[in-house]
C-alpha cells in the first residue's frame, strides 16, 4: 500500500497500481486526440476503466473529468466496472426483439438478480444487453462468453445459464465447452 | 469590377429578410439579425459561449446555399442574402420543437423556469400544442444535493450550455454529457455531488439553462418571473462592479440575475453576486436607532433622540479636538463625499479614513506617485489584449471572480500567466510560471526581475527617454541585487525569475494585476511601487492589454478614496498642503478648517486609548473584527467616550456603541459606486427602505444639520452634481448620463465618454516618476522568529464570503456552502502536528488565539498556514499585531508567526 497525494493535496492511501497507466501516458505524451487510444489501452491493462485511472487520465490530459467520463460512457466498448468471470450477452437486435428477446432478458435478469450492465454479487456473471450479435437466424439469441445460444425461450435461457453455472461449479474449465447446437451463423434478418 | 483585396474590406453588407445589415467581419448571421431586431429562435446559443449549432432552431436559408444553415455558427459574407422565416424554415423549427415536446415533462405549472423558459416561449410562438409522436416523458432521478441549485434532468433539452459555460467561461468542467442516444443525460462525472467536483457554486450553469433543468432553488419569497419587479443595479460585494438585475416581489428580494451582455460582467456573476444578496431581507436588520441606557444596555429610541445625542456627543468631542470618522468602502460615493465633508467642514477634523485603508488606499503612495492616478490603469475589457499577465498577491478567482474569468480565458487561450503567490491558488494552477515566493519577499522578486530586464537590455529605452524620470536612480537602487540572492530570499528558482522577467519584458503587451496580497504584506509598498516601475521601464502602459492594475477590495474602495475619505487628501486627491488646489475644493465644499493630515483607522483607535480621540463615528465598517491588534481595538472601543456606529446590522463594532443608527441596505437606496476599473455606476433603489432605517446619506445629512450645517441636499443626484464640481475627474459625470451606463473616470466634461485606459496620451504630470526600490530589512525570517511559533499565518478572502461576514454570513445561499472558519495547512505540517482534516485546532500568535477547523491541503506550502478573514468566531485578524506599512499605512495582515495545536 502506497500513500499518494492527489492534486488537491488530499492524502490518500492508494492500493491502485498506476504503473500500466503511466506507461501508456508516456507513450501518448503530447499526442493530440489520444483520449480514445488511452482509454482503450487502460481498459486492456486493467480489464475496465477504474475510477483512479480516469481521474489520472483527466489530470494528465488537462481535461475535465466530466469530459473523459463523457467519452467513456458514450462508447459501448468502454466499461466502468470490472467484468465478472463470465459475460452473458442478451441480443436486442431487431430480429431478436420481434422474436421475444425482451422477455428473455427480463427472465434472465430475474434469475441472476441483476439488471443489464451489472455483475452478480459473487462476480460469476456480468449481464449485458447488446444491439446485435449477428446471429439473427437463431433469434432470440444470447451468448455466454464466446458461446451462442439460439432460438431461446425465457425458460430455455435460464436453464442454459443454470447448466453453465453447474458446469462451472463442478470444476468446469474457465471457458465452458460449447454446446453442440451453438453454431453461429452470420445471417441478417 | 475588380473586388477589393480582402484585407481592405472593413465591413460586410448582407441582406436579412430584405433588410440591409452592415457588420464587422467575423459576425455571425444570428448576431447580425439580432443587431437589427430580427428575432431568430435559439436554444443552444449564449453570447458568452462559442457557437455550438446543436439545437437546429436557428436555421436560416441563404440564397444559393444547398440546405438551411444554423445562423449561430454561420459567419456573415458580403452580399449574402438570408431568409429567416421561410415556410420551409418555419416547418423545420416547428418540427424541432415538436420533437423536444415529445419527451419534455410539460410540468410548467410547478416549474421554477415557467415564464422565463425559451422552450415555453417557442412552443407558444410556433403553435406546438401536442407532439404528433405522442408524449414519452423521461424518468431520470432529480437531484437536490446543492444548497442553491436544483436540477431536473427530465426537463433537459441537451443543449449543452451548462456543460460549455462551466468549461469555456469558468474553466472548470463540472458538467458533461453522459451516455448516448435516449440515455444521454447531463451529469457530473460518476454522478458525484456538485460539491465533490470543483463546483464553485457560481450558478453560471443555472444562468444559461434555457429551460427549467437547472434552477436556482426557490427563494423564501418565490415568485414568477412575470410577477417580479426588476431593477438594474450594481453588486456591493467586491469592486469588479458587476451589474445585477434585482428581482423583487412585494418588496422582498426574490432572485438576482445578470442580463446577458450587460455591463462589465456581460451576464456573469459569482456565487456572492448571485446567491449572496439575501442578507437585505435578513430579520436581523436594525429597525430602530439604539442608545445605551444607564443600565449599560442598548435600547431602541426615536430618530430625533438618537440624532440629538449624536450631535451632542460629536459637538463635545469637537470642542476637545477629538473626533474621528470612519467611512465605508461599501457606501456610495455620495455618502462618502458627504461624510468627509461633515468631518472636514462641520466637525473640523481630517480624521477621516475608510475601509479602503485595507488595500486600495495603498495606490495613493505607490502607483499614484509613479504614474499619476491612484487607480487601476486599464479595464476589464482590454485584458483580452494582453499576451502576458503578471498576477501578484491576488487570489483572483476567489477575490474578484468575475474579473478572473478574463484571466482564466487568457490561460485557456494559451496566454502566459505568471502568478506570484505563496499559495497554490486556483489561478496559480493555471499559470505558466508560479513563483511561490516566501511571504514578504515580493519586492525582492520584482527588484530582481527589473535588474534582469535592464541587464539583458530588455527595457524600453525609447519609452523611458520619452516618458519617464528617475531611471538612473532606479537602476542604482537595484545595483546590488543578484538573481541568485533574490532566488534564495524568495525561495524560488533563479531560472524562474529570469523566465518571468523575460516573458514580461518581451511581450508585445503585458499586464500586471495585484491586490491585498501585496498591499497588506511586509514590504508591500515597495512591491507595488516596483510593479509600477516594471510597467514603465518596459513600456507596458497606456495601451490595451498593459498597465498596472490594482484590484480594489470592497465595492466602492476606489470611490471612497476618490471622494477624499483619506486623512491626508481632499476629494480628487488634493493634498492638504497644496494651498492652491485646496482653495478650489473649498470653493465647492466649504472651508476645510484643519490643513494638517488626520489619522488612519488604526491611529484613531490608538488615539482613543491614548486619550486624544474622544468620539468616533463609524459608518458601515467593522473594525472590531477587521483591525489587527485586537487588544488595542477592544480597549479603544470600550474606552471611547462617545461611539456612534451606523450599520444595517448590529455588527461586532456596533455592540460597543453608545448610539447605533440603522441604515438602509444597498438595495434600498440610490447612489453610485466606483468599481476597480474606475467605472462610476448607478446603484438603484429596488425596494422600499426598511421601516425605521434611513439611507446613509440621509443620516449624515441629518447629523450635519443637527450640528447647524444647513445642508439642503434632497437627493443623491444633487450630491453627485457637487462632486462633479469638486473632483475634476468626475466633472463630466451626472445621473442623467449614468442612465446610459457606467462611465470610467477621468471624465472631464459632458462630452467626455470617459477613459477606459489611462495614460494613452502620456502622464498627467508630464512624465512618470520612476521610484527607487527600497526593501526594508524586516525580512520574512524576522516575522517567523521567536516564541517557538514555527508556522507563518497568512490571511485572505474566501470565495463564498466577504469582509467580516456582516453581510455574507447572513445570506443562506452562502452560509449553506461554507459557514465555518477553516485553517489550511500543508499535509506534512499536519502530519507532524498530528492534525487530521476536520480537527478543531488552536492557532496562537503573540497577539491572540483562535480555534478554526483544519483543512489539510498542498495548496499551502510547508511552513505556511492560511485562514480567511470572515469569521467573527475565529477572527484571523486577532492574531496580528497592530502594524501598518510605513509608506501606505495599510495594516499588515499577511504574515504572522503562529503555532498550531489540536484544540
Amino acid at each position: 500500500m502506497t500513500v499518494v497525494q492527489s492534486p488537491d493535496g488530499a492524502v490518500v492511501e492508494a492500493t491502485f497500481d498506476y504503473g500500466p497507466l503511466e506507461e501508456l501516458l508516456e507513450k501518448y505524451q503530447g499526442m493530440k486526440g489520444a483520449l480514445i487510444p488511452l482509454l482503450q489501452g487502460t481498459q486492456a491493462a486493467y480489464g475496465y476503466l477504474p475510477k483512479e485511472a480516469m481521474i489520472r487520465l483527466a489530470e494528465a490530459l488537462g481535461e475535465p473529468l466530466s469530459s473523459v467520463f463523457g467519452v467513456a460512457t458514450f462508447y459501448a466498448q468502454f466499461r466502468l466496472v470490472p467484468r465478472a468471470k463470465n459475460v452473458v450477452r442478451i441480443c436486442h437486435g431487431t430480429a431478436c426483439h420481434v422474436s421475444g428477446s425482451p422477455l428473455v432478458g427480463l427472465e434472465v435478469e430475474k434469475h441472476l438478480g441483476i439488471q443489464e450492465g451489472e455483475n452478480t454479487e459473487d462476480m460469476m456473471f456480468t449481464l449485458e444487453g447488446v444491439a446485435c450479435l449477428g446471429a439473427c437466424g437463431m433469434a432470440p439469441v444470447m451468448m455466454i462468453n464466446e458461446h451462442t445460444y439460439g432460438k431461446l425461450s425465457p425458460d430455455k435461457a435460464v436453464s442454459s445459464i443454470k447448466e453453465f453455472a453447474a458446469a462451472e461449479g463442478n470444476g468446469g474449465s474457465e471457458t465452458a465447452e460449447a454446446p453442440a447446437d451453438a453454431a453461429t451463423e452470420g445471417e441478417e434478418a | 469590377m475588380a473586388s477589393l483585396p480582402e484585407t481592405e474590406v472593413k465591413t460586410l453588407t448582407l441582406t436579412i429578410d430584405g433588410q440591409e445589415v452592415t457588420v464587422e467581419p467575423g459576425t455571425t448571421v444570428l448576431e447580425a439579425a439580432q443587431s437589427v431586431g430580427i428575432d431568430i429562435p435559439t436554444l443552444c446559443h449564449d453570447p458568452r459561449l462559442e457557437p455550438f449549432g446543436a439545437c437546429r432552431l436557428c436555421l436560416v436559408e441563404v440564397e444559393g446555399g444547398r440546405a438551411p444553415m444554423p445562423s449561430c455558427a454561420l459567419k456573415c459574407g458580403d452580399g449574402m442574402v438570408v431568409h429567416t422565416r421561410t415556410e420551409r424554415i418555419m416547418k423545420l423549427r416547428k418540427f424541432v420543437i415538436e420533437l423536444l415536446l415529445s419527451y419534455h415533462p410539460l410540468d410548467c405549472p410547478v416549474c421554477e423556469a415557467a415564464g422565463d423558459c425559451r422552450l415555453q416561449d417557442y412552443a407558444y410562438e410556433y403553435g406546438v400544442a401536442v407532439s404528433p409522436w405522442g408524449w414519452h416523458p423521461l424518468e431520470f432521478d432529480t437531484r437536490d444535493d446543492h444548497p442553491n441549485i436544483a436540477r431536473d434532468p427530465n426537463r433537459c433539452i441537451l443543449c449543452g450550455r451548462c456543460v460549455r459555460i462551466c468549461r469555456e467561461v469558468m474553466g472548470i468542467g463540472c458538467w458533461g454529457f453522459r451516455s448516448r442516444g435516449y440515455d444521454t443525460i447531463i451529469d457530473t462525472a460518476y454522478n458525484m455531488p456538485l460539491e465533490a467536483v470543483d463546483c464553485v457554486s457560481c450558478g453560471q450553469c443555472v444562468s444559461t439553462c434555457p429551460v427549467g433543468a437547472l434552477n436556482m432553488k426557490r427563494s423564501r419569497f418565490g415568485a414568477r418571473n412575470w410577477q417580479t419587479e426588476k431593477t438594474m443595479t450594481v453588486c456591493d460585494y467586491c469592486a469588479v462592479g458587476c451589474e445585477q438585475e434585482i428581482q423583487t416581489f412585494r418588496g422582498e428580494l426574490v432572485r438576482v440575475k445578470a442580463p446577458t451582455g450587460e455591463g462589465v460582467n456581460a451576464g456573469n456573476l459569482c456565487v456572492k453576486g448571485r446567491f449572496g444578496m439575501e442578507y437585505v431581507n435578513s430579520n436581523e436588520r436594525l429597525i430602530a436607532p439604539l442608545v445605551r441606557g444607564e443600565d449599560g444596555l442598548l435600547a431602541p429610541t426615536t430618530w430625533d433622540d438618537a440624532l440629538a445625542r449624536v450631535a451632542e456627543g460629536l459637538k463635545k468631542a469637537k470642542a476637545a479636538k477629538g473626533v474621528g470618522v470612519i467611512a465605508s468602502a461599501r457606501c456610495t460615493n455620495e455618502e462618502n463625499y458627504l461624510l468627509q465633508k461633515l468631518a472636514r467642514t462641520v466637525l473640523g477634523t481630517n480624521n477621516i479614513d475608510s475601509g479602503a485603508r485595507y488595500n486600495q488606499a495603498a495606490a495613493v503612495a505607490t502607483v499614484g506617485k509613479v504614474l499619476g492616478y491612484p487607480a487601476m490603469t486599464n479595464s476589464v475589457a482590454d485584458i483580452v489584449e494582453a499576451e502576458v499577465l503578471l498576477i501578484a498577491g491576488s487570489n483572483t478567482t476567489e477575490e474578484h471572480p468575475v474579473l478572473a474569468l478574463q484571466l482564466v480565458k487568457a490561460a485557456r487561450e494559451g496566454k502566459e500567466l505568471i502568478v506570484v503567490d505563496p499559495r497554490r491558488t486556483d489561478i496559480a494552477r493555471r499559470a505558466s510560471i508560479h513563483l511561490a515566493v516566501k511571504p514578504g519577499s515580493d519586492a525582492v522578486l520584482f527588484a530582481a526581475m527589473l535588474k534582469h530586464i535592464v541587464d539583458s537590455g530588455l527595457h524600453n529605452k525609447d519609452f523611458i527617454a520619452a516618458h519617464a524620470d528617475g531611471f538612473e536612480e532606479l537602476v542604482e537602487s537595484v545595483k546590488a541585487v543578484t538573481i541568485e540572492a533574490a532566488a534564495d530570499a524568495c525561495g524560488v528558482p533563479a531560472a524562474d525569475i529570469k523566465s518571468a522577467a523575460e516573458l514580461y519584458a518581451k511581450a508585445a503587451a503585458a499586464s500586471i494585476f495585484y491586490s491585498a496580497g501585496l498591499t497588506q504584506q511586509h514590504n508591500g509598498a515597495a512591491a507595488v511601487t516596483a510593479l509600477a516601475d516594471l510597467a514603465v521601464v518596459t513600456g507596458n502602459i497606456g495601451r490595451a492589454g498593459t498597465g498596472v492594475n490594482g484590484l480594489a477590495g470592497q465595492a466602492n474602495a476606489q470611490g471612497a478614496c476618490d471622494m477624499g475619505c483619506l486623512p491626508d487628501y481632499l476629494p480628487g486627491y488634493v493634498a492638504l498642503d497644496d494651498a492652491e488646489a485646496v482653495k478650489t475644493v473649498e470653493a465647492v465644499m466649504g472651508r476645510v478648517s484643519d490643513k494638517i493630515p488626520g489619522q488612519i483607522i488604526g491611529s484613531m483607535l490608538q488615539g482613543i486609548v491614548d486619550g486624544q480621540i474622544k468620539a468616533l463615528y463609524i459608518v458601515g465598517e467593522n473594525p472590531a473584527i477587521s483591525e489587527p491588534g485586537a487588544a488595542v481595538v477592544k480597549e479603544a472601543l470600550e474606552k471611547a467616550e462617545f461611539l456612534v456606529v451606523q450599520d444595517i446590522f448590529l455588527s461586532e463594532t456596533a455592540r460597543y456603541a453608545d448610539v447605533v443608527l440603522p441604515a438602509c441596505a444597498i438595495t434600498e437606496r440610490d447612489g453610485t459606486l466606483t468599481s476597480t476599473e474606475r467605472r462610476v455606476q448607478r446603484v438603484r433603489k429596488t425596494m422600499d427602505c426598511l421601516e425605521g432605517a434611513k439611507a446613509d446619506w440621509e443620516i449624515v445629512l441629518a447629523i450635519a444639520n443637527e450640528l447647524g450645517a444647513g445642508w439642503t441636499y434632497t437627493s443623491p443626484a444633487e450630491i453627485m452634481a457637487e462632486i462633479a464640481l469638486a473632483v475634476p475627474t468626475y466633472a463630466g459625470i451626472s445621473y442623467e448620463r449614468l442612465e446610459q451606463g457606467g462611465i470610467q473616470w477621468p471624465c472631464v466634461d459632458a462630452e467626455d465618454d470617459g477613459t477606459p485606459i489611462l495614460y494613452t496620451e502620456g502622464f498627467p504630470g508630464g512624465r512618470a516618476s520612476l521610484a527607487a526600490i527600497e526593501v526594508s530589512d524586516a525580512s520574512v525570517a524576522d516575522i517567523a522568529a521567536g516564541n517557538g511559533f514555527s508556522l507563518l499565518l497568512t490571511t485572505g478572502i474566501e470565495r463564498e464570503h466577504f469582509g467580516t461576514g456582516t453581510r455574507s454570513r447572513r445570506a443562506a445561499g452562502l452560509t449553506g456552502l461554507v459557514n465555518e472558519g477553516r485553517l489550511e495547512i500543508n499535509p506534512t505540517d499536519a502530519t507532524a502536528l498530528g492534525v487530521a482534516p476536520g480537527d478543531r485546532i488552536r492557532v496562537t500568535s503573540v497577539s491572540g488565539s483562535i480555534e478554526p477547523v483544519a483543512v489539510v491541503t498542498a495548496g499551502v506550502p510547508q511552513g505556511l498556514v492560511f485562514m480567511p478573514q470572515h469569521y467573527v468566531e475565529a477572527p484571523a485578524t486577532a492574531l496580528f499585531p497592530a502594524q501598518v506599512d510605513p509608506v501606505t499605512a495599510v495594516p499588515l495582515l499577511k504574515a504572522v508567526a503562529v503555532k498550531v495545536e489540536k484544540a
